[in-house]
């Protein structure tokens, strides 16, 4: 919230002033090369994979190494552990195309490589339901020139949980980079109807969006995420992400998951 | 432990009261033209070399000697002097009225005065700014500003580009407090730090405590800034504006009865808006940007020994974009004084101060809002008392009492808007303090101001407190009821500073100050921003402590023209506040458990040379520190640089008199970059690329330095009249003085740096370094005028 507001600030403050951009040159130290686990678990099946990857130095573009011959596995509370398998096409991806994330439990990430081994738990709550989207006429000149939509998500919190939440969306199949993202703490049990501000939605568009519910640790490395991904003059003192995962970068988060979809008229 | 304070203080009045047959002089000095009263004026006497008396804040003096017939001399820092011959055979009260030096037609300023007040002052560690020089530094864009120009100073350092935010000696900006005829003002600057909530126009005096401020004042770490505004002119209605650039101002001050009371009243309000609307992108079109301040004040004397002053400030800022979003913040103070006389040689003054900053924002329009607010609020009591008691000591002793509301989140949802949230709860506390200090005169050459501060911080119900584990998360919430003390901290500041005159020419000072703070700006973002929050110390947050110690030499050449000092000092900080990674601190219930705790230390080396008079004034400053922290969870709990941590700071301020009716004027400042964190790798993850950090601190932005210019060009301030009885052709003094103000700032244009982000390029994918230069080439132009 904070950052959004300053964002707008220094937008309309600095477009007024005499800003100049230019790109510099700073040589920068070398962190040692360490894993990054992007470990997703959602409700639908098939939908669940873990992205193995390595960091790279600032200044090199040719691509992130990935870890090939990792052993992934995922554990519920029950004991059942379900293998997943790298993926040839997509390298560095492991799937397992007959799993799916179920409500209130609680899974451990376990990945074994050459020489080392992470793990990580991930709980769920009770699936969340999207209640509706509906959206307002922007007449044109509040920033297009277009007539555009200002699409609103509906949804009401589960009382009885803490729940934390995070709401994807993709207008015409191209994913809105925002996170947002948030917690019950001051509206336990209310009802939500909030804006998808980062996009502008048009006439005829096909705008797809998810709600996410998750734990307390995947929502804190998202939101610290953000705030890394954000730092700007505006932003936080930069910082790494806080993960879930011993000995790495990443995360494992499971996601319950609901989805709604609208064309635009 | 107050009880205790109060019976030494007594033993100490008694003390020193005890056995004198002396005389006192005692009174008011004021300046003629405007009625103002005069700051820090002496009163000294020719036959007793080394005794003599300054007026306090309200103007006042009091001497007491034998009796005898003395030769006085009054003198004030741009005044006429005078001496006069005095029976002094019983006591005496004498008011006087001074002349503003150098009101002789057509010529420069020119005194025969000594102006070694640096030297002879036990005070160290005091940036004291005139506000004549104010006027003639050139600052962006063209709107004077005392915040700024103090960064000018040794030890004082911009917190950015064009910021009015700024950190003394190595503290953090939170650290500083800035009083305004004695309220608080939480949150100094407008329009994101660029300019101060102080409109220049409105004041009289500012002095920077940067090290052993005097006991009476506490409350925050790393410095005081005590600003007062003007009385306001008891002679004549005098009306005095200014239009420049971006803002306009206007300010009225006139008598209420002459002589008795006067009032001023003085606005101002920027109109970049207008210009907004101007341009041609539709998102500027539609954006509300501005801010606007006031400043009121008025006084009268009821009586010989009573005189009253009503003196308050507001101003706010907004921003807004059409009728969707709107975000406005100020600060709002009012200050109640009472001064009355008990006898010729006790002065006391009671204030009833009230201060509140609040910020709004608010979403979406109609009955579709959603509004989120934010408070600090003061109410403070505050009793102080200059007791004169002899011509080698002077007392001064008081205490006060402060009601604190915190208010972190207040929610209001519109009626349509379908849902409610649950404020933040509120916080209370009680600040309270009493102190003590002497000046004494021990030798001819030495001088010794000593003091001690008690002070108290109580959290109070009512409120659901929480406990927190070491990790940051909430293990227990107790319930208190109204006023129930929650948690209490207390301490003893002890204040030493001591001048020991080497010669006429130079000294030695020393100064010692223990300082406690008890209330903490939460701000998780790099620049100040308006929605940072103040939490009180509470069960989990302790107090800020800090020593500081420092010693200088102080030298004048050339008959006072030219001023040296060298000061250096350590500082060691501890309790100082952190925030873990990512913590976020709006709207947050728990946000104390996202603070952590270290120690700090700063120390440095600064060196002042000043040219006070001729028609070349101006100074050069230079400043080599270390401003460090050391947290158990940053950086593996080794010591690393603070983000104003800065090696070399230089600044160079020359303004030359051409004529009477122009000056030129040019500033240089050159510092070390801060120090910030820069990624040392990156992976990708949730389909973006994500920059790893390794260090806190561990690199410095490029090196800042630039260049502004300036000119004031004043209208001709005599008119030639045909004198009616002697036929000639005289001069005669304008009424109406107007002045053009033209400045440059960034000269040169060098592009400094505000911000450095790794991103990648957007057509070739590269990952680049972008640096944001905020301000290149500001010209800017603005008219005053007075009359």
């Amino acid at each position: 919230m904070n950052r959004l507001v300053l964002q707008f600030a220094a937008i309309a403050s600095l477009a007024f002033s005499f800003s100049c951009e230019k790109v510099i040159d700073i040589p920068l130290n070398e962190a040692d090369q360490a894993i990054v686990v992007e470990a997703v678990g959602r409700n639908f099946v098939g939908e669940s994979f873990i992205v193995l990857s390595k960091t790279g130095s600032v200044y090199d573009d040719s691509g992130f190494e990935t870890l090939t011959d990792a052993a992934v596995t995922v554990t519920d509370q029950d004991g059942i552990a379900t293998i997943f398998n790298h993926d040839p096409l997509n390298p560095g991806r492991y799937i397992a195309p007959t799993f799916a994330a179920t409500p209130n439990s609680a899974y451990d990430l376990n990945i074994v490589t050459d020489d080392l081994t992470f793990s990580a738990s991930s709980t769920t709550n009770s699936i969340p339901e999207l209640d509706s989207l509906n959206y307002i006429l922007v007449p044109p000149g509040f920033g297009s020139k277009d007539t555009t939509f200002l699409l609103f998500y509906n949804f009401v919190d589960n009382v009885a949980e803490t729940n934390f939440y995070r709401i994807k969306a993709w207008a015409n199949g191209k994913a809105d980079n925002n996170y947002y993202i948030g917690d019950d703490v001051l509206g336990n049990g209310q009802a939500t109807s909030a804006p998808i501000f980062g996009t502008e939605i048009k006439s005829k568009d096909t705008v797809h969006i998810e709600l996410l519910s998750m734990d307390e640790d995947t929502y804190t490395y998202l939101s610290t995420l953000n705030s890394n991904i954000n730092s700007g003059p505006f932003g936080a003192t930069p910082a790494n992400p806080v993960t879930n995962i011993d000995n790495a970068i990443g995360y494992f988060g499971v996601y319950m998951v609901d989805t709604m979809s609208i064309i635009m008229p | 432990m107050q009880k205790l304070l109060w019976s030494v203080i007594f033993v100490f009045i008694a003390f020193f009261t005890y056995g004198q047959g002396n005389v006192t002089l005692s009174g008011n000095l004021k300046d003629e033209e405007t009625g103002e009263d005069l700051i820090g004026a002496r009163v000294v006497v020719a036959e007793l070399p080394g005794v003599g008396a300054l007026t306090n804040d309200y103007g006042f003096y009091s001497l007491s000697i034998a009796p005898g017939t003395y030769t006085v001399t009054i003198k004030s820092l741009g005044y006429e002097s005078v001496t006069l011959e005095m029976d002094l055979s019983t006591d005496k009260t004498y008011d006087l009225e001074m002349t503003v030096e150098g009101k002789v037609f057509g010529t420069v300023t020119v005194t025969g005065e000594k102006l070694d007040e640096n030297i002879t002052s036990a005070e160290m560690g005091v940036d004291k700014i005139n506000m004549k020089d104010i006027e003639n530094i050139p600052v962006l864009f063209g709107e004077k500003d005392i915040l700024k120009t103090l960064q000018l100073l040794p030890g004082v350092k911009s917190a950015g580009e064009g910021s009015a935010g700024f950190f003394v000696r190595g503290g953090s900006a939170d650290q500083n407090l800035i009083l305004l005829d004695e309220a608080p003002v939480y949150n100094a600057s407008h329009l994101l730090g660029f300019f101060s909530v102080f409109n220049s126009d409105a004041l009289k005096d500012v002095k920077l405590y940067k090290g052993g401020a005097p006991a009476e004042f506490g409350g925050r770490l790393s410095s005081v800034m005590d600003i007062k505004m003007k009385e306001g002119n008891s002679k004549r209605l005098s009306v005095s504006g200014g239009l420049g650039l971006i803002s306009s101002k206007l300010t009225i001050e006139a008598p209420i009865v002459k002589d008795k009371g006067s009032f001023i009243v003085s606005a101002r309000r920027t109109y970049a808006d207008i210009f907004l609307r101007l341009s041609k992108d539709e998102r500027a079109q539609n954006s509300i940007l501005y801010f606007y301040d006031l400043n009121a004040k008025a006084n009268y004397r009821l009586g010989k020994k009573d005189r009253i002053f009503l003196s308050g400030y507001f101003g706010r800022d907004n921003f807004g974009f059409a009728d969707q979003f709107g975000f406005d913040w100020g600060n709002a103070t009012g200050t109640f004084r009472w001064n009355h006389l008990y006898g010729d040689r006790l002065f006391g003054n009671t204030s009833v101060i009230f201060s509140n900053y609040n910020y709004k924002i608010k979403f979406g329009a109609g009955e579709e809002t959603f509004q989120i607010g934010s408070e600090i609020q003061d109410i403070n009591i505050k009793e102080d008392f200059d007791f004169f008691i002899n011509s080698k000591n002077t007392m001064s002793f008081g205490g006060n009492i402060i009601h604190h509301t915190f208010r972190p989140g207040e929610i209001e949802t519109g009626s349509d808007i379908g849902f409610t949230l649950n404020d933040i709860e509120n916080r209370y506390s009680l600040e309270s303090a009493a102190y003590i200090s002497n000046e004494q005169k021990i030798k001819k050459r030495w001088k010794v101001v000593y003091g001690l501060r008690y002070s108290n911080f109580t959290q109070i119900g009512p409120g659901n407190i929480f406990s927190y584990d070491l990790a940051g998360n909430v293990t227990d919430t107790t319930a208190f009821d109204d006023w129930e003390p929650v948690s209490s901290y207390h301490g003893l500041s002890p204040r030493l500073s001591t001048n020991f005159s080497i010669d006429e020419k130079s000294s030695l000072k020393a100064s010692y100050a223990r300082t406690y703070q008890y209330i903490h700006l939460v701000s998780n973002s790099t620049a100040s921003s308006p929605t940072d929050i103040w939490v009180p110390s509470s069960n989990n947050i302790e107090p800020q402590v800090a020593d500081q110690v420092s010693v200088g030499y102080f030298r004048n050449f050339y008959d006072n023209m030219l001023e040296f000092s060298v000061e250096i000092y350590y500082k060691d900080m501890r309790r100082v506040i952190d925030y873990r990674d990512g913590a976020e601190v709006t709207l947050n219930p728990a946000v104390e458990g996202e603070l952590l705790y270290g120690i700090g230390r700063a120390y440095g080396l600064e060196l002042l040379l000043k040219k006070r008079r001729g028609k070349f004034t101006g100074w050069v400053s230079y400043t080599l520190s270390r401003s460090e922290r050391k947290f158990d969870d940053i950086n593996d709990g080794a010591w690393y640089a603070a983000r104003q941590d800065r090696t070399h700071d230089i600044s160079i301020v020359g303004m030359y008199n051409f004529t009477d009716r122009i000056t030129a004027s040019a500033t240089w400042v050159y510092y070390t970059g801060n120090a910030v964190t820069f990624p040392s790798g990156k992976y990708s993850i949730d389909g973006q690329i994500v920059n790893l950090y390794s260090e806190r601190n561990g690199y410095r932005m490029p090196d800042y330095h630039r260049l502004d210019l300036g000119v004031t060009l004043d209208n001709k301030k005599f008119k030639t009249v045909l004198d009616a009885e002697s036929g000639k052709e005289v001069q005669v003094e304008k009424r109406f003085e107007s002045s053009w103000n033209f400045s440059v700032y960034n000269a040169y244009g060098r592009e400094n740096a505000y911000s450095i982000s790794f991103q990648e390029n957007a057509e070739t994918g590269q990952t680049e370094a972008v640096q944001l230069a905020l301000f290149k080439i500001i010209p800017s132009i603005s008219y005053n005028f007075k009359f």
